[in-house]
This record gives structure tokens, sequence and C-alpha cells, in this order.
């Protein structure tokens, strides 16, 4: 079982305030604290624990700047086997398409039976990578998968996977898929472990293998802003439009107004 | 010479700083600390992920990794929560005491038990009558046959009645004075000994701190840990390495309050401004974050010599002093910059004070560490 | 007259809104493309669409991704329209991007708003769970595909369109390569908050499971039923059949007290029915606040146990 997993760097920014740079083409960003999108590390985790059952490489990739490095190391701390780093200036900018594209042309050629991302990113959001590898690289997908057991399968030459995955009104549906196949992972399918320090030691001498667009293959103009299919053209603040009527005071005066409004208007 | 951490080192300052986001618990803190309790089940898991000793070599449960990386892992666990970090880096008290003199089987014995969270570890060094001064010891330890008989009374003893073994400083030769200094690694179930409460204190209320009595508590040959008569100078080498850890431990101590205030002043409106938009708090939020790094850089500083194999004592007593002096002023002045709140529980920055203030105390008070620091810098005097 | 495609899931509310965002875009022909619709399904979209295609299901099957996208590349590799509409659903992750991969077409994920502007696409798109807007765009000359979020726009006016209806033929194609075993319902709770009047619902900011016993609390005082957001269910705090949101239920109460909730569409988009809507969140810039009716910017641990005991002060 031979499983390559692709997981993205992104800033939370649960406790930051959020300040948009003048120009409205990026956020300040000394607030934020980095880390694996939250999906990925429920992804890396399903990985690992196939590889725990069935044997077999678990392969984390990136594609992104050098800070971005870390989350391939915390990849192989918590039990991934190799790393792979997409990295080069050029990609700067890219949109999910051109993440999607460097992706594909890097794990063409490699053998594996699934290919994992997390269903959906942190920051951009838009869900749409796992779906844009299933596309260029022909394979089924199956997306927001709650839970994930595979069959046989060895490196490519077929097998099957038992996935269930949310579709709409709180249903979930089990599914049966040919492997390979991509499947985008949804939080919540597993309990994701720590980075241990013990994982770490292990790794500390890992090589992460970098490869940079020319190594992909790809052309100039199809990476980074150059290959965008979609561009930004401004960053701003959502409108508060109504919003809510926010209760000011002190807890007292303001549980007191709440109660009221409650009863006239929730009609308690 | 360059300033940075390397990968690794920053792979286990994310790994500390996520376990500490996921496991520590500002309202279990909290209920902690009320309950005088001990964060047992964070405790176990810390343990399992290998941040307990993880400086320890890999026989003995730990990683293989040096001082500096200890201070890292101390440091992030106190800066999320100071009362929880102080409980898990004196989980492992006084074990490299153990590590650097003891007999392999004491270490094979001891050392695994602690890395894999079978219990804590405590070392008994002070007394009642001695404090910081540790230049002779009232409680004895006399050979009889095979066996020693111990008796004697320690004090402000960490982990004391919750621990496995006592690591106990005695006097073996009574007119020797530090030169008749032994160590010894006593089970903590032996008959003779009894703990004690030293009363309620102003902070690491997670932590038991006991008097401990110890009346013919009577150990094999094989408990004395290194060599008879050189305990005084093991405790002095391991001071030199623990109070990087407390230093560490102070550092995060200090970041963590600062933390705190830092987003408080950001939020908080007085007059109709933002009160971060006075310049009386920019300056002392200046000072504070001056104060801070200069700590960490001579805590590092420190750690960085003891792992190359270059101990500097008087530089870990710079850092002990200093980290301490820190972390109480900067804890101080972010409870100043909450007002009222900060002198209130709920908002932390009173916890993280209170549990500061031990950094100038306990292994040696800052008062030694001055006295270390002259000592060093004198050499001796004609 | 630019040609645009409405992919359909079901025949429903979402089915307006890809009506009325493609009306917005200017004078364009309108198709519905739906998969097994009934006689009167078809009738209903008809109404809204200028030209309503029915992809047929064997006997039993329901809406599948995989089979959708098998059947729709080669038809809308044929038609070419301008652009193609999705609804930003569950599904629609599933098929929308391994479409636009497979026609090779530009896409615009989640919009919010969308534009025309020349040839060039334009739509507004939420990064970091709302927190922040981006205006985007996309080159369309070649055509394209955006995805919708469910309620950001209005239903289109029934307007009788007269929409001319079709069956599509589906060649067979070679077997499919994800096959459905079994459709499963989220595990059944002994409360449905589907049918309660007021609902207490708690999301991440309560930290611990432990904290949960507040919220239980004021939900007893109000005779309201506990409803959660999704962490919650992953930390497995809360069983599934509490879950609120487009991965859980759909409720519809009078009142909705959302305690330490962000407010993320996922969740929101099982809100309906407009309810009294009150946040109580720690972070002024929780998206909650631009949805509620009221907010309180403050500590839930303090306010929440007061609340009950007013509630309860207030009952007698």
């Amino acid at each position: 079982m031979n499983i390559i997993v692709c997981i993205k760097r992104v800033a939370d920014t649960s406790e930051a305030e959020i300040v948009i740079q003048r120009g409205g083409q990026g956020l300040e960003e000394e607030d934020f604290a980095w880390g694996i999108n939250e999906w990925d590390n429920f992804a890396v985790e399903a990985a690992v624990q196939l590889k725990e059952q069935h044997g077999g490489v678990v392969t984390a990739m990136t594609l992104g700047g050098e800070d971005d490095e870390e989350v391939l190391r915390r990849a192989l701390a918590m039990g991934c086997d190799e790393a792979v780093h997409l990295c080069d200036e050029a990609f700067a900018g890219a949109d999910a398409w051109g993440i999607a594209k460097a992706l594909a042309a890097a794990v063409r050629g490699r053998s594996y039976d699934l290919l994992l991302c997390g269903a959906v990113s942190g920051d951009a959001g838009g869900g749409q990578v796992g779906g844009f590898l299933a596309g260029l690289l022909d394979l089924p997908l199956v997306a927001l998968a709650t839970c994930l057991e595979v069959g046989s399968g060895n490196g490519g030459t077929g097998g099957v996977a038992r996935v269930r995955h949310e579709v709409e009104s709180g249903l979930e549906r089990v599914v049966e898929v040919d492997l390979p196949a991509v499947v985008t992972v949804q939080t919540g399918i597993n309990e994701p472990r720590y980075v241990s320090i013990r994982g770490i030691r292990k790794v500390a001498g890992a090589e992460v293998q970098v490869l940079d667009g020319a190594a992909l293959g790809l052309q100039a103009a199809e990476l980074g802003s150059a290959g965008a299919r979609v561009r930004l053209e401004e960053l701003f603040l959502p409108p508060r439009g109504e919003g809510a009527e926010v209760l000011e005071g002190s807890d007292e005066e303001i549980v007191q107004r709440l109660v009221e409004m409650l009863h006239q208007r929730g009609g308690l | 010479m360059h300033f940075e951490l390397d990968k690794g080192q920053k792979d286990i300052q994310r790994a500390a700083r996520d376990f500490a986001k996921g496991e520590f618990d500002k309202e279990l803190a909290l209920q902690l600390e009320k309950d005088h309790a001990y964060p047992e089940k964070i405790w176990k898991k810390a343990c399992a992920e290998g941040f307990i000793g993880l400086h320890f070599p890999d026989e003995y449960g730990g990683s293989d990794y040096g001082i500096l990386e200890n201070a890292l892992v101390v440091e992030e666990f106190c800066r999320r929560d100071s009362g929880i970090g102080a409980a898990l880096l004196t989980a492992h008290f006084a074990c490299e005491i153990i590590l650097h003199h003891g007999s392999p089987e004491q270490k094979s014995n001891y050392l695994p038990r602690v890395t894999g969270g079978e219990c804590l570890s405590a070392g008994a060094f002070t007394e009642p009558m001695h404090g910081s001064d540790i230049t002779s010891m009232s409680t004895t330890a006399v050979r009889d046959g095979d066996d020693w008989l111990i008796n004697g009374v320690k004090t402000f003893i960490t982990n004391a009645g919750h621990c496995g073994f006592y690591v106990v400083l005695v006097q073996t030769d009574v007119d020797a004075k530090h030169r008749g200094e032994s160590m010894f690694v006593v089970d903590a179930d032996l008959p003779g000994i009894e703990v004690a409460s030293v009363g309620e204190k102003m902070g690491l209320k997670m932590i038991p701190t006991g008097e401990v009595s110890l009346k013919n508590v009577r150990v094999p040959g094989s408990a004395l840990l290194g060599i008879e008569n050189q305990g005084f100078y093991q405790v002095l080498q391991f001071f030199d390495e623990s109070r990087i850890e407390v230093a560490a431990q102070a550092v995060g101590t200090a970041q963590g309050a600062f933390d705190r205030a830092l987003e408080y002043i950001k939020g908080r409106e007085q007059f109709g401004i933002k009160i971060a938009k006075f310049q009386a708090i920019q300056h002392k939020l200046a000072e504070m974050a001056t104060q801070l790094e200069l700590a960490r850089l001579i805590t590092y500083k420190a750690a960085w010599l003891a792992d190359h194999k270059k101990p500097d004592t008087k530089l870990s007593a710079m850092a002990k002093y200093y980290a301490g002096k820190v972390a109480s002023e900067v804890a101080s002045e972010s409870i100043q910059m909450f007002g009222g709140y900060g002198y209130i529980t709920e908002f932390e920055v009173e916890r993280f004070y209170r549990d500061a203030r031990i950094t100038e105390i306990y292994e040696g008070t800052r008062e030694i560490q001055k006295n270390i620091i002259a000592g060093q810098v004198l050499g001796k005097l004609p | 007259m630019r040609t645009i495609m409405a992919i359909v899931e079901v025949v429903d509310e979402t089915a307006l809104e890809l009506a009325h965002a493609a009306r917005s875009l200017g004078e364009v022909h309108l198709t519905a493309a739906v998969f097994g619709a009934e006689d009167a399904g078809c009738a209903e979209l008809a109404r809204y669409f200028d030209r309503v295609v029915n992809f047929p299901l064997s006997p039993g099957a329901v809406f599948d991704a995989e089979h959708a996208a098998a059947a729709l590349t080669p038809w809308l590799a044929a038609e070419q329209p301008f652009l193609i509409l999705l609804s930003h659903t569950n599904n629609g992750l599933d098929l929308a991007p391994l479409l636009a991969a497979r026609l090779d077409l530009p896409m615009l994920a989640d919009c919010l708003e969308l534009g025309l502007r020349d040839e060039q696409l334009t739509a507004v798109r939420t990064l970091y769970a709302g927190k922040v807007h981006a205006r985007v765009v996309a080159d369309a000359k070649g055509g394209a595909l955006a995805t919708l979020r469910p309620g950001a726009f209005d239903g289109d006016e029934a307007i009788d369109r007269g929409g001319r209806i079709e069956t599509a033929a589906v060649p067979p194609g070679p077997p499919a390569r994800r096959r459905l075993l079994e459709t499963v319902a989220a595990e059944a709770g002994s409360v449905d908050i589907t049918q309660a009047e007021i609902l207490v619902a708690v999301g991440r900011g309560i930290e611990e499971q432990e904290n949960l016993e507040i919220v239980q609390s004021l939900a007893a005082a109000l005779d309201a039923e506990v409803a959660c957001t999704r962490p919650i269910v992953d930390k497995n705090w809360l069983p599934k059949s509490r879950q609120v949101g487009t991965s859980g239920q759909s409720v519809s109460p009078k009142v909705y007290l959302a305690i330490g909730v962000s407010g993320s569409f996922q969740h929101l988009g099982g809100v309906k029915g407009k309810p009294f809507l009150v946040a109580i969140n720690q972070d002024a810039a929780a998206p909650i606040f631009a949805v509620a009716d009221v907010g309180v910017v403050g500590d839930l641990f303090d306010l929440v146990p007061l609340l009950e005991e007013k509630i309860r002060a207030r009952k007698g």
C-alpha cells in the first residue's frame, strides 16, 4: 500500500488580528501562527495508519517556499517515509490549478495506490486540489472521506478501497473505489497523533527531495502567478452588513438585556 | 557564529508547542491549581511522546538530545502554562545526577521509570537549618555492615510523597564538611520515610512540596550514588545543568505572561483608544520584550556551552539569576498592564507571577547566584 | 446569447439560486442539467430554465459525482457553454473540480458574488473561514466553471420560462471505477434537533469536553436542545446527530443561541428559516456576528452560567 499524501502549510488566523496590506494583495502576517493545514493533518494520520496496517511507503508532498519544509518534516516525524518538496521561486502566486498541475507532474511516474489530500485548506478553502488531481491524473475521486479502509493493492496494480464520505443532508455514503484513487479527507476521520520527540529523532537525518519547475518538466508560463487561471484582484474585510446588535455593558447588564430580548423577540 | 536554532531544534519547539496547545487547558489548569492536583494525565502523555527526559540516552528512554533541546521544551510548556509546565519539568528532577554518576544498574533501574511515566523523581538536598547553603549536612548516612542507615530531615522537597525515589544528599564523614558529603538513591517506599507538608505555597500549586524525614532508613551499599564523599561536587555539577532548566522555565513563564498582556493591550480600550497606543504602555512593552530577548539568549548560550562539553558555572548562574529576575518583573508588569483584571485568577497573569517567583528562589536563591557569579569573576582573592 | 449550464443535483432552492446567479450576468440562455428527475421535477425546473436536460439514472440509483462526471464531460465538451454553474455543496466538492480538470476550464470555487466584465468572470469568495474576502477574476474566453455557496444568492423569481425538457442519451461508458455500496444516516441519537424550537449550539469556543456542562445546563433552563458544530463531533464530545451544518442536520428553530461558534458557512448552512440568532463569542471578528441578530462579545464561561441563572430566576 503505497500512499502519497499532499499537504500544505497554512496560517492559523484564529487568534490573529486580520490586517490587509496596502494595495489589498496580501495580509500582514506577523501575528500568524503557521502550521500544517488542519485537514491535511488528518490525511497524514490516515496515510500512516494505513501503512501501519498494510505496510508500504507513505510519501508526503508539498508545494511551497523554503519555510514550508517544516510540514514535511512534521509528516516524516508522524511516520511518513519520504518527503518531496516542490520548491521554486516561480511557483509563487500559484492558484489551486497551478498547485494541482505541479503535484500531478511530481506524482506521475511514482508507484502509488492512494493519493490523499485534505478536503479543503484553512486559507483559500476552495476544496479543489484533490479533484483537480483526479482529473489531471484520470483517477476516480472520493471527496470528504470520513472513513477509509483498503483491501489489497500494491503499488498501483489494482485493489479497492472502501470509503465512507459525506454527501448532502447529513447523509454519508459508502463507496467502493478502484485503486489507484484520489481521496480527500475530512476532519474527524481519525485522531491525529502528536509529533513525538522520538518521531523527530528518528527523522533527524531524513532527506527531503526538492524538485523545481524544470525537474517537473513544467514551462515558466505554467508556473505560479504566470500560470494562474484565477487571479486575485483585491482582498478586503467582509462587510459587516447589518450584522448583530452588539450588547455592551457589564456582564450583568448584558445578560439582563439578553433575557429580555429572548423573551420579546424569541418568544420565550 | 550564528544565532538560529537548527531544523531539528525548531521541530522540537513546534512539537512541544503543539502538545502544550492540545493538552494544556486554561480551565483545567485553574482547577488543578485550586485542587493542588498534579497534572497526572498530561504528564503520562508527555512521557509517552518522549518529552520527559529527552536529553537522556536512548537506552534509558530518552532521545539523546541535549540540554538546549530540553530547555526549548521547558520554555514552550511554561509559556503555555506556567503551572503545568513547572510540574512537567520537575518530573525528572535530580535524574541527571544518576545519569552522570550512577552505576549502570542505577541508571537502568531508575531512569526508564521516569522517562516511561512510571514515577516522578525527587532531589532531597535542602535542610531546615541550611537552605541554599549545602556546605554541610545534618542528615547522615552511617555504615551498618554492607548497608547504610540514613537519618535526618530534608525540606522544600519537590515531588515529596509523590515520587518513586529520592536522590538524597547526606553527610558520610561528619568531620569533613562538604568534603564528607555523599549521595544516595533512596526508594520512596522504604520504611522510616515520612512526608509532611511544608504549608501552603505562593505558586507551583500543582506540585507537591514537602518535608521528608528519614529515620533509620536502611539502604544497601548499591544505593550510594557516585563516589563516597564526592556528593557536594556532584550536586554542584548538577546545579550547573539544572539552573539552565530553571532559566528556561523562567523564560517560558515570562513569555507566557507577556503574550497574554500583549493580547490584552491590543484589544483593551481606555478613554476611547486602544491602550496599546499609549506611549507609557509601549515603552514598558519595549523594555519587557528586550529583557525577554536577553534572558533567552543567555539561557540558550548556557545550554549550548553545556552541550558542547564546556559547562560554565558562571554562565549557568547568570542565566538563572537574570531569567528569574526577568520572569518576576515581566509577569509583574503584565499584571499591571491588565489593571484590575490582572489581579483576578481567571486572567492567568497573577498565576504566572506567582509561578515566576520560585525561579528566583529554588535551586539557589538569586543571592546565591550572585555569590557564584562574583566568585567566578573575582577568582581567588589573596 | 451566452449559454450557461447549471448542474442540478436535486430540485430545490439551490437550483433557483443557480438560476438567479446566471440571470444576473445579463441576457443568457440557461440550461439545467439534472439527474434522474421525475416529470414534476423537470416541469418545476422548466419554469426557471430555458432548457432542462434530464440525465436518466438506472432504477434505484441516486446522484453520484463519479457517474455525473462521466456523463457530463462529453456532453459539456460538445455543448461548449460559456459558463457552468454548480452549488458548492458536498456533492459539488465531489464533482466540480473533477469536471473543471477534465474539461480543462478555469474554476472559481465557493463564490458569494458573481459578475461579468468583458470576457472575464469575477467573483467574491472567502479566505480564512470568512475572516477575509477576496475579489478574484478568471479569464472566461474559453469557458469557465463556478461553484456558488448555497444561500449566498437569492432564489430566482418564478417566471414561467416554459423551458424545453429533454432526456439526455448517455452512451454506455467503461464500468464505473467507484460504486455505491450504501447510504447511511448519521447515527441515530435519542434526540431530533430538527424539531426543536430552541437550540443552544456550542462550538470550538467551549475548549474542553467538561465545559459542555454549562451549555447543557443552560439548554435545560431554556427547555432547549443542545446542538453543535463539526469540531465538537470530530472530538467525539457530542454525537453526530446533534451536528448542525452542511454535513450535519438542517434545523429551523425559532431561537438559535450560538455559544463559542465562529460561524463558518458550513455550520450556518444548516440553520434555516431565519431564527432569532444570538451569538456569544470571545472573538469580536468572528463571522457569526455578521449574521446574528444579537451579539455578545465576551467570556462565555462567565456569561453562560449567568444567563442560566437569570433565566431560571425569571421562570421562578
